[in-house]
């Protein structure tokens, strides 16, 4: 029996919409559950998670969460969900602390169920470091079809952000339920995201308690081209909004906890300032020894960028709250990110040049949009919005190689909040950029009848960033580039490698190159590949299907243009044909264009990534397409001997 | 001048304009250290051993070289650190710490469960560079059963001006050490007390870098004679000593109940063979107990009881292999606990110093010829098949009478180094295909498969398939996945039919078959082992013939062998191609290389095939 028909016959016993309510009740396993062996939307995933349910309540100033979780093991490989970690931040206050810890499993032996609980000798907790803890639960009699169950209680005196709760797992979840009951004391915004989420989540409200359910979720796992498809996973948080206060005159008040943005960015402000950035005396004293007076102020703020970005070293995570004051920043000559540009608005600010910080939530960072509510835990790393010469520039020093004015690709993200005394306020961002790649190649038979095929890639702007990484690589480990550059052929050389790296001065960076075929002009046919060099010479997407959106980050296009000198005594004999092709929506395109003129073989073709956000539902194009594109990429030409010359 | 050397010279001038820091042929010095490490055994077996450190950073990647971060468990114990850093410009000290400033963490395991591994460290302020790092360390040890090996060179680009170790010890315990490439001077002296000190010294060590090979570095192994683990007294004197007390440790922890001992009797009852009854023993273990590791103190080294695992189904290497010998025992099959250093990278035990060399435990069984080994972890292997985490090595199989080195297999034959595919391709006139693929790997081949898609579901099997195989367009319709084993050899057969996109390109007058036969896997080329018989089938739309350019043809260079064979006969291609590896272990890197890719320029070709008829000028 083959695999499909296989899994067709077992149909019967997978489970569709669940005809029996999942419980939460430990040991109270319904039929569905106990028969289930795969799921109809993930065949052959290791292990399923049949129902988990989070609730949420307040005691006093304690925050309590009850959870539940049971799950199915499918698989021998799924034996591996027999072991769970629950970690959480206990700190030096007991912030959160777990309790109540209940694990059991439950075999069907002799078409009985049998139930084990996992007794204390199977639960560990570990003293991880700098308040971190986890519980290890390792269950006993793990086996295919085990249903696993547990649960405990999460107590947190944090009652400003919510942990909330994710819906999605690492493995396909039939069924996942979350419920709060609010209290008239603690006002919430709500912040839920996800395709799923949005719109086909069961919800309730009645009476303060809210409640959301959602069923047969995929498995969240990466995918390439998406290197944030945390982004997208379905999940819910909350944020103080409002409090009750008593006041003797006015009775029970609602006072506003966050209410607006400028609220916001004030607090924020206010911590930046604790941290001295927005003192202006270590500043001066640090710029005693340098220079960086300019004509205009773009030439100001390179100077001072660069000073940074050359002088202090970026060590350290990329987070919106510094952990150094500024004073210790400079004297250290070490910095995250985040604490570099703050130090860049000093110094900025110091001579006269208007700018703030910009809070932004990254790629990555697990949110795909903004939410419209003055929420400070939707944003991670911090930019910098100044005006020089009346215009707008966002700088960042997340990247050493960097050149002023290159924000990190993960930041160029819709909108951000801008930090202004009393202004604050969401701004978009828009980065425009035309990073796109050149790829150019003079191909002739030079007198000793080698084939030589003289070589241009220029790649501008992150493009061109990207080959800078490239080159630091070669520094540490000489001959890489030669590797990445050389072809299959074992008799080729690859000669005369020369970088220009105007990344600063023009946003270029160049690799000239030349490779070699020798004694390739001796045969009677000549048969080559004039297109050596591109990303997409393979096609990247090998998967049959996607569950996220294909994002290749931004829009750029790649024009490759190989002129092949036609040697004496031979003749062009054959070519790849023109091609031009699209996708539906236009996302993408692509042409392809040979032509003879002169002696001379040209070819000429272009990708364009128009729209760099592709949806899933054109993946199956986007698959032909690229499929297409490398089959072209990789065609060859054929030169024949004239018959008589 | 040799054009690679012409190369060379141009490649060094072009990083030399554009990175001027950049000195081909010289190693960077990050650092340059000064060290003295003195150890110091006591009768009660316990041990303190002191570092003195003086490091000079000379640039930011040299603070990785300093001694911020001390590991210890519940047999180890930090009880001193001072740190202090010297600008040496000003002469002042710019920053200063001690124990109590140092952080403590869990070292995170991924694998163990639950053990007592932790760590101290201190993050270093000062980012001002050169500086003068001064740090002074000890350590309290409750056992000398593992005695630390003294590195003298700790880290690549490093100059070492001067390290020291000092080791003092009573003359009753007894100590041997193995020097390898040690270059300098030592000293043995006695002392008062019936003690007794060995002192090495090495002075300007040449700086390493990430070629250096392993073999080439200075080392010194310790091992003391009588040693204690929590009061386990043993001695080291040979390997069968330290095998002696392995037995001695785990004596009596084998017990089953006669319960479970009878279902096994009756699991076996109706087998002759010994393979096969372990085999059906070694397959209930796989099935019913799984891999939990928790390390605490001397069950670092002793194991759980046999009963422990069998109420609990799981256990780490020792208890698995402990419950996997009793059952053996149980229907009368002797068997042997055996140590062994894991790793499928690591180095071979140094044979000529018994000692604590190994991290991992297997399971021997003899048999009137080669024994059967058994890797009582893994849940995807057949019974008597190591992994590469284990076999071709030397190991220290323990039993009542003491114990001896052993070697396991190093899996070198064709059988288990063979892969086979038959392809049918169906190409129509538009150059999409359709396709039936099957293959079969063999003996490591097959490992390295199960390894890599034990948790993959069915769109993961696939998406590995397709980014695996190089058949362009490949769109899997159906799959079977199918792990089967010929007694000890794995084998694992992969088949699928689907269809092929944009398999062929047009060009005016040929129609290009995109490389599709594969090139030789890193995993071969790595393991210089391989005996791989390909056939495929190719049916072609009408009017399509073969270019004369790619005809059959052999390759024959040393340590491989390639045919290839390729015939038309009407509208149907078909080829034959086989490759043989059996790479000397001594070729260079780069010889293996450039015979790899030789191999593979050939072996994968494109097909060209001409059109019968001719197309008007398309351009």
């Amino acid at each position: 029996m083959n695999f499909k028909s296989l899994f067709i016959g077992a149909f019967a016993l997978l489970v569709g919409p669940l005809s029996f309510a999942q419980s939460s009740k430990m040991g109270q396993i319904n039929d569905n559950e106990f028969a289930l062996t795969d799921v109809s939307y993930e065949p052959g995933a290791d292990a399923v998670v049949l129902a988990e349910f989070g609730e949420t309540q307040f005691f006093g100033d304690v925050l309590e969460t009850k959870y539940f979780v049971r799950l199915k093991i499918l698989t021998e490989a799924g034996k591996e969900y027999g072991d769970i970690r629950i970690r959480f931040y206990s700190g030096d206050d007991r912030v959160e602390e777990i309790s109540g810890i209940k694990a059991q499993i439950t075999n069907v032996e002799n078409g009985k169920p049998q139930v084990t609980k996992v007794e204390k000798d199977g639960i560990f907790l570990v003293d991880l470091a700098n308040g971190m803890k986890e519980y290890r639960i390792s269950f006993p009699n793990v086996q295919i079809g085990s249903i696993i169950e547990y649960q405990y209680k999460k107590s947190d005196k944090n009652q400003v952000f919510l942990d909330g709760w994710t819906f999605q797992n690492p493995i396909p979840t039939l069924y996942s339920e979350y419920q709060i009951k609010m209290i008239p004391q603690l006002q919430y915004k709500m912040m839920g995201q996800g395709y799923n989420f949005t719109t086909r989540a069961e919800s309730t409200n009645s009476d303060g308690l809210y409640t959301w359910k959602l069923r047969n979720l995929y498995s969240s796992k990466e995918e390439p081209y998406m290197k944030n498809y945390r982004d997208y996973v379905d999940r819910i948080e909350f944020q103080l909004s409002q409090y009750q206060k008593y006041d003797p005159v006015r009775g029970v008040e609602l006072v506003d906890y966050l209410d607006t943005w400028q609220k916001l960015g004030d607090g924020v402000i206010d911590y930046y300032k604790d941290k001295g950035y927005y003192r202006s005396n270590p500043i001066e004293r640090e710029l005693v020894e340098f220079d960086i007076s300019g004509n205009t102020q773009r030439e100001i703020a390179e100077k001072a960028y660069y000073y940074l970005r050359d002088n202090f070293q970026n060590e350290g995570e990329d987070w919106i709250y510094p952990e150094k004051t500024l004073n210790q920043l400079l004297n250290s000559k070490t910095g995250s990110p985040g604490e570099l540009v703050l130090a860049l608005m000093g110094i900025l600010k110091s001579v006269g040049i208007e700018c703030d910080p910009v809070l932004i939530g990254s790629k990555g960072y697990g949110r795909s949009e903004l939410v419209p509510f003055p929420f400070l835990n939707q944003f991670d790393e911090i930019l910098l919005l100044t005006k020089l010469d009346g215009e707008l520039q966002f700088l960042d020093l997340s990247d050493p190689l960097a050149p002023f004015g290159y924000v990190d690709l993960d930041k160029h993200v819709k909108a951000g909040l801008l930090l202004k005394e009393e202004e604050s306020s969401l701004v978009p961002i828009t980065i425009r950029h035309n990073s796109n790649s050149i790829y150019f190649s003079q191909i002739e038979l030079d007198s000793a009848k080698n084939l030589v095929m003289k070589n241009s890639i220029r790649n501008s702007i992150y493009r061109g960033l990207n080959t800078a990484h490239l080159m630091k690589r070669e520094n540490n480990d000489p001959g890489f580039l030669k590797e990445l550059l050389a072809g299959g052929n074992p008799n080729e050389e690859i000669k005369n490698i020369q970088i220009e790296d105007e990344l600063a001065s023009k946003n270029i960076f160049t690799i000239n190159f030349e490779r070699v075929l020798p004694n390739f002009g001796e045969a009677e046919t000549l048969i080559f590949n004039p297109l050596q060099y591109s990303s997409f010479a393979e096609n990247p997407f090998t998967q049959d299907f996607r569950i996220y959106p294909v994002d290749f980050e931004y829009s750029f296009n790649e024009t490759y243009n190989a002129n092949i000198q036609i040697p004496e005594g031979y003749e062009v004999d054959d070519y790849p044909l023109a091609e031009n092709i699209s996708i539906q929506g236009d996302y993408i395109r692509f042409s392809f264009q040979p032509s003879i003129m002169d002696n001379m073989l040209k070819i000429t073709a272009r990708l364009e990534v128009r729209n760099p956000l592709i949806p899933v539902q054109r993946y199956g194009d986007l698959k032909f397409f690229m499929e297409s594109v490398a089959a072209k990429l990789s065609a060859p030409v054929v030169l024949k001997k004239v018959a008589n010359p | 001048m040799s054009i690679p050397f012409l190369y060379l010279r141009i490649f060094g001038i072009f990083l030399m304009i554009f990175y001027p820091n950049y000195h081909p042929n010289e190693i960077p010095v990050f650092s340059i250290l000064s060290e003295k490490q003195r150890i110091e055994l006591k009768d009660d077996f316990n041990f303190i051993h002191r570092r003195e450190i003086e490091v000079q950073v000379l640039k930011k990647e040299g603070l990785e070289h300093v001694l911020n971060s001390i590991q210890y468990n519940s047999l180890s114990k930090v009880i001193d650190f001072r740190l202090e850093i010297e600008d040496p410009e000003s002469g002042k000290i710019i920053e200063k710490a001690r124990l109590r400033d140092m952080s403590d963490a869990a070292v995170y395991s991924v694998t163990n469960a639950f053990d007592d591994q932790r760590f101290k460290f201190y993050n270093i302020q000062t980012r001002k560079f050169p500086i003068t790092v001064r740090v002074v360390t000890e350590k309290e040890y409750k056992s000398n059963f593992y005695l630390p090996a003294w590195i003298p060179v700790q880290h690549y680009n490093q100059q070492v001006k001067e390290s020291q170790l000092e080791i003092i010890f009573p003359e009753s315990m007894g100590l041997r050490y193995k020097a390898i490439n040690l270059l300098g001077e030592f000293k043995e002296e006695k002392l008062p007390d019936e003690m007794v000190q060995f002192s090495w010294i090495e002075k300007d060590l040449p700086v390493q870098d990430r070629d250096l090979k392993i073999e080439d570095d200075h080392r010194l192994l310790l091992a003391p004679i009588h040693f204690s683990l929590d009061g386990f007294e043993g001695k080291m004197e040979d390997w069968n000593g330290l095998a002696s007390w392995q037995y001695e440790l785990n004596k009596g922890r084998d017990e089953l109940p006669e319960k479970f001992k009878k279902e096994l009797q009756e699991l076996v009852k109706d087998k002759e063979d010994l393979y096969e009854k372990v085999e059906v023993l070694y397959e209930y273990l796989q099935k019913n107990f799984r891999y939990v590791s928790i390390q605490l103190g001397v069950g670092g080294w002793q194991t759980m009881t046999a009963e422990e695992v069998l109420n609990y189904s799981y256990g780490d290497c020792k208890g698995l292999t402990n419950l996997m010998k009793a059952m053996l025992n149980a229907v009368g099959i002797p068997s042997n606990y055996t140590l062994v250093q894991a790793g499928e990278f690591a180095r071979d035990i140094e044979i000529d110093l018994p000692s604590t060399q190994f991290n991992h435990v297997i399971l021997q069984v003899p048999t009137d010829q080669d024994p059967i080994w058994l890797e009582c972890t893994a849940n995807l292997i057949p019974a008597g098949f190591l992994g590469s985490f284990t076999r071709d090595r030397h190991v220290l199989v323990t039993g009542p009478d003491g114990g001896y080195l052993s070697k396991t297999p190093d899996y070198q034959d064709e059988i288990w180094n063979k892969i086979q595919t038959q392809s049918d391709i169906q190409v129509d006139q538009q150059g999409n295909a359709k396709i039936e693929f099957s293959r079969k790997y063999q003996g490591i081949y097959s490992e390295r498969l199960r390894m890599q898609t034990q948790s993959a579901d069915d769109r993961e099997q696939r998406n590995f398939l397709t980014s695996q195989l190089p058949i362009p367009g490949l769109i899997i319709q159906e799959v079977q996945f199918q792990n089967d084993a010929l007694d000890s050899l794995p084998i694992t057969n992969i088949s699928f039919s689907g269809i092929l996109q944009r398999f062929a390109e047009r060009t005016a007058k040929r129609m290009i078959l995109r490389p599709f036969m594969g090139d030789i896997s890193s995993q071969a080329s790595n393991s210089g082992r391989l005996v791989q018989e390909d056939e495929f089938t190719l049916e072609l739309p009408e009017n399509l013939r073969l270019e004369e350019d790619l005809s059959s043809y052999n390759l024959e260079e040393a340590g491989a062998q390639l045919s290839f064979e390729i015939e038309q006969e009407d509208q149907v291609i078909k080829i034959k191609r086989t490759i043989e590896l059996n790479i000397d272990d001594e070729m260079e890197e780069e010889d293996k290389k450039s015979l790899i890719k030789k191999l593979n320029f050939q072996a994968n070709r494109p097909i060209h095939l001409i059109k019968n008829y001719s197309v008007p000028n398309e351009l």
